[in-house]
């Protein structure tokens, strides 16, 4: 080594250049988020990335809910050229529509490829998942905005009550991590929405020294990529009990014991609408679990009380109706039998079944 | 260790090495200290407080087993024994301080605590005292450690152990796990076994017990290794090697590539690293071999970047800690590997089990030569296999590697007057220890199946998957 080394200008240089790495990581990023082993090196994923804290989900995925660049970079549907023969169905959602405690093959868009469905003029219909979990719907509006640079012909959006009460404080928190979209849209499209528990991140929040647990995730996600594309994996599916007939004597729905029409997230809805543009949506109210045991004459599942969600489909009908848009209600469509952990989430079976429901909607839709 | 916990020790390093006076007691307390910080948490509360006490007294006991009697007088050894005694206590006292980021604040009664201190200081005592020699006691010495060594890891013997004493503490028998965590154990033996060793054969230095205790808890090498030998480690610890400018830079860059090395490029690499879950689900015997290779690489770079960081450290301490791996996965034959891979543990059992037993049955047998050469390979490398726990997946390991030193040992022989010209040629020579590295790679890498699988079952299996045989 050169005797004329000085460890105090090698520890200046390194800090120098920490620093300018640091900040030119804001630049760096949104291209290496685009740039995945998804597409080139492993096939893109079947739904979108997903993973919590929960030890059970853990299975080749990652949590990369702060970036749905990234997240639809690793998608099939990033690395599919539409075909011109193709008819493209987006399907948008929560964990109903995403697939929670299914594999891959089983879940709503792959039950839907099965039925190898064409329009009427003949061209073919593909579907792809780009659901994601979470019972907020401003986060379908993000879902909706990137599945629209991937030239879909129809949009398929599931909803539930939960997604159009729960707007709470609290549940808005629950999108911090996507702040810097969510506040786009707000200022993008007027969504009505306390923000107050919503901050941009500062340039400095962006510096990779910052963005190192993002980074990490990245990276983990891109071997994820090489164990999904060895075993077809993406998500450790378990075994659940059925689900319990009995429910409690809770009559109130979160804390409430009336819901009006302004409870209920509709401007959302419209939003979407908005964002589509010529894209047609087709707007579906979620199947869900209907007991049969104790309680179940006030409460429909552990989820919700009878009134608050016949009050939700009565709101929803006429909205949907006010608005012209195009709307089926499939809330009682599958058999309690074909539900899985919650009263929301469906077996292979009931997506199967639920594909069938919705077949002949779509069908309609293409044929307009 | 964890980023943070190297970062400390790094600036402790930096300080001890600048100290004008009483850097070797400083040394002692802080690597006493180290290992009481870095005990894992054990499934009963107190071993994290009695494992390092354990840790420390057997080693106090062997010092005073092997040490010279010039250097075993009061005067030379009050104020290690003091250190020794006032670390122990000092973390004892955590139950007033409450620093738990530190250290647990549960541990034992104190009255307990002085009276095992009391009790291991009286012992260290009455051994240094003893002006007779202990050629007994040392041999006691030495198989009680290989008895402790057998039990920790045999993981039979460990669960029922666990599971006795959960019983006794009317707990359950789910949440005491298998085995035991004693930091450090598997090197302190080997550090302890060579000094008792060569104390038997006179090559001992003479060292105060200061000395020999850093040696042998010398915290950057402490739970990693590398497993120095006495004689050179002492002429480090009473002359440390100045720390210039280059120097400096050097450990800085070891400690660097050693972080990155362990924390970025190995635990990356544990994400597609080969295990029982994937070998049942990979489709493919294509991805099979990539995740055994990353398994590969991940223990290469896991291992070494924590001999790099030791290196760093100790170089930050004037220390020239010994190398323990060259390169190894570019080594064009077996014999090579092991001359590269985990250096100081191969030389140890060279020094201690593969030489003396070929002495011996070269001395005591007719047997021919290729017998002995099987036999000396196989068995050492069945006991590197062990040292890592005592269980069929480790002795096939280690048989796997002694067959495939012996293999290697007698193609040598057939080739050495039959190879063909052009394997003479530069080119053909390169072209030799090219196809050389790729076998031995691969010989090695499919030896990890023995090593990271839990049962020898699962281990056949993922080899027929990988030759696509399944």
């Amino acid at each position: 080594m050169n005797s004329s080394v000085k460890p105090w200008r090698v520890i200046v240089k390194a800090i120098l250049i920490f620093c300018i790495l640091n900040f030119a990581f804001i630049y760096i990023y949104p291209w290496l988020s685009a740039h995945q082993v998804y597409n080139h090196i492993v096939p893109g994923r079947f739904r979108l990335p997903f993973s919590s804290d929960n030890h059970e989900m853990l299975a080749y995925n990652e949590n990369l809910s702060d970036d749905y660049g990234a997240m639809f970079a690793s998608h099939l549907i990033a690395g599919t050229p539409k075909k011109p023969n193709e008819y493209r169905v987006v399907l948008i959602g929560d964990s109903s529509i995403w697939g929670y405690n299914l594999t891959p093959s089983d879940i709503l868009s792959e039950q839907l490829n099965k039925l190898s469905l064409s329009t009427c003029q003949g061209q073919q219909m593909r579907f792809y998942d780009l659901a994601y979990l979470g019972t907020y719907i401003p986060k379908d509006l993000l879902l909706l905005q990137y599945a629209l640079q991937y030239q879909p012909n129809l949009v398929v959006w599931g909803v539930t009550l939960n997604a159009l009460a729960l707007n709470d404080t609290a549940h808005v928190a629950q999108m911090e991590p996507e702040a810097n979209e969510i506040l786009r849209l707000v200022r993008q499209y007027g969504l009505k929405i306390d923000t107050s528990a919503l901050h941009a991140p500062t340039p400095y929040e962006e510096t990779a020294i910052a963005q190192k647990s993002k980074i990490r995730r990245w990276a983990i996600f891109q071997l994820d990529g090489l164990l999904w594309g060895a075993t077809g994996i993406d998500l450790d599916v378990r075994y659940f009990p059925a689900l319990k007939n009995n429910l409690s004597p809770e009559i109130t729905f979160d804390g409430n014991s009336f819901l009006n029409n302004d409870d209920l997230a509709f401007d959302v809805i419209t939003i979407g609408y908005r964002i589509a543009g010529k894209t047609p949506i087709l707007l579906f109210n979620e199947p869900m679990f209907v007991a049969s045991g104790k309680n179940s004459s006030i409460r429909y599942n552990q989820y919700y009380p009878r009134w608050a969600y016949d009050q939700y489909r009565s709101f929803m009908t006429a909205s949907m109706a006010g608005n012209g848009f195009s709307y089926v209600d499939l809330w009682n469509v599958i058999p309690p039998s074909q539900f899985g952990e919650t009263s929301l989430h469906l077996t292979s079976a009931g997506e199967a079944n639920l594909a069938r429901h919705l077949a002949p909607e779509i069908q309609q839709m293409a044929c307009r | 260790m964890t980023i943070l916990q190297i970062a400390i020790l790094a600036v402790i390093a930096l300080i001890l090495d600048r100290l004008p006076k009483g850097r070797q007691l400083a040394l002692l307390a802080v690597s006493i200290f180290v290992v009481f910080w870095l005990q894992p948490a054990e499934p009963f509360v107190s071993l994290a407080f009695w494992l390092p006490v354990a840790t420390l007294t057997i080693t106090v006991l062997a010092w005073a087993l092997t040490s010279a009697v010039e250097v075993r007088g009061w005067k030379q050894n009050w104020t290690a024994l003091a250190i020794l005694a006032g670390v122990v206590l000092l973390m004892d006292l955590n139950r007033y301080f409450k620093l738990t980021q530190v250290y647990m604040s549960s541990t034992p009664q104190w009255i307990l605590t002085i009276l095992v201190v009391a009790a291991i200081v009286a012992a260290a005592l009455v051994l240094a005292q003893w002006r007779r020699s202990q050629p007994l006691l040392q041999v006691a010495a030495f198989i009680v450690i290989i008895l402790i060594f057998i039990f920790l890891k045999t993981p039979q013997l460990t669960a029922f152990v666990l599971t006795y004493l959960a019983s006794v503490r009317q707990q359950s028998s789910n949440t005491v796990g298998t085995a035991f965590s004693w930091l450090g154990f598997s090197y302190l033996a080997f550090r302890l076994l060579h000094t008792i060793r060569d104390r038997q054969s006179g090559r001992l230095p003479a060292v105060t017990l200061a000395e020999y205790v850093n040696y042998v808890i010398f915290f950057p090498a402490f739970s990693a290794g590398p497993i120095d030998r006495l004689e050179r480690f002492v002429k480090d610890l009473r002359s440390p090697l100045p720390l210039g400018d280059e120097d400096w830079i050097d450990a800085g860059t070891r400690l660097f590539v050693g972080l990155f090395k362990k924390f970025v490029v190995a635990d990356l690499l544990a994400v597609i690293s080969i295990s029982d879950v994937l070998v049942s689900q990979v489709k493919g015997a294509g991805w099979m071999w990539i995740f055994l290779y990353a398994y590969s690489f991940r223990i290469y770079f896991d291992f070494s970047g924590y001999t790099d960081v030791a290196i760093g450290l100790g170089r930050l301490l004037g220390f020239r800690l010994p190398e323990n791996f060259a390169a190894p996965y570019l080594k064009p034959n077996l014999t090579q590997f092991w001359n590269s891979w985990h250096m100081t543990l191969t030389q140890w059992f060279r020094s201690y089990f593969f030489n003396p037993l070929t002495r011996t049955l070269r001395s005591g047998t007719q047997l021919p030569i290729w017998i002995m050469i099987l036999l000396t390979q196989i068995s050492t490398m069945i006991l590197i296999g062990m040292w890592h726990g005592i269980t069929w997946n480790f002795v096939l390991w280690g048989a796997w590697h002694g067959l495939g030193l012996f293999i290697h040992n007698r193609w040598g022989e057939f080739i050495r007057n039959r190879r063909p010209a052009w394997t003479q040629s530069p080119n053909g020579q390169m072209a030799m220890n090219a196809l050389g590295t790729l076998l031995t790679f691969n010989y090695v890498a499919l030896g990890w199946l023995f090593f990271t699988l839990s049962t020898p079952t699962l281990a056949w299996q993922a080899m027929l998957k990988l030759f696509g045989l399944t």
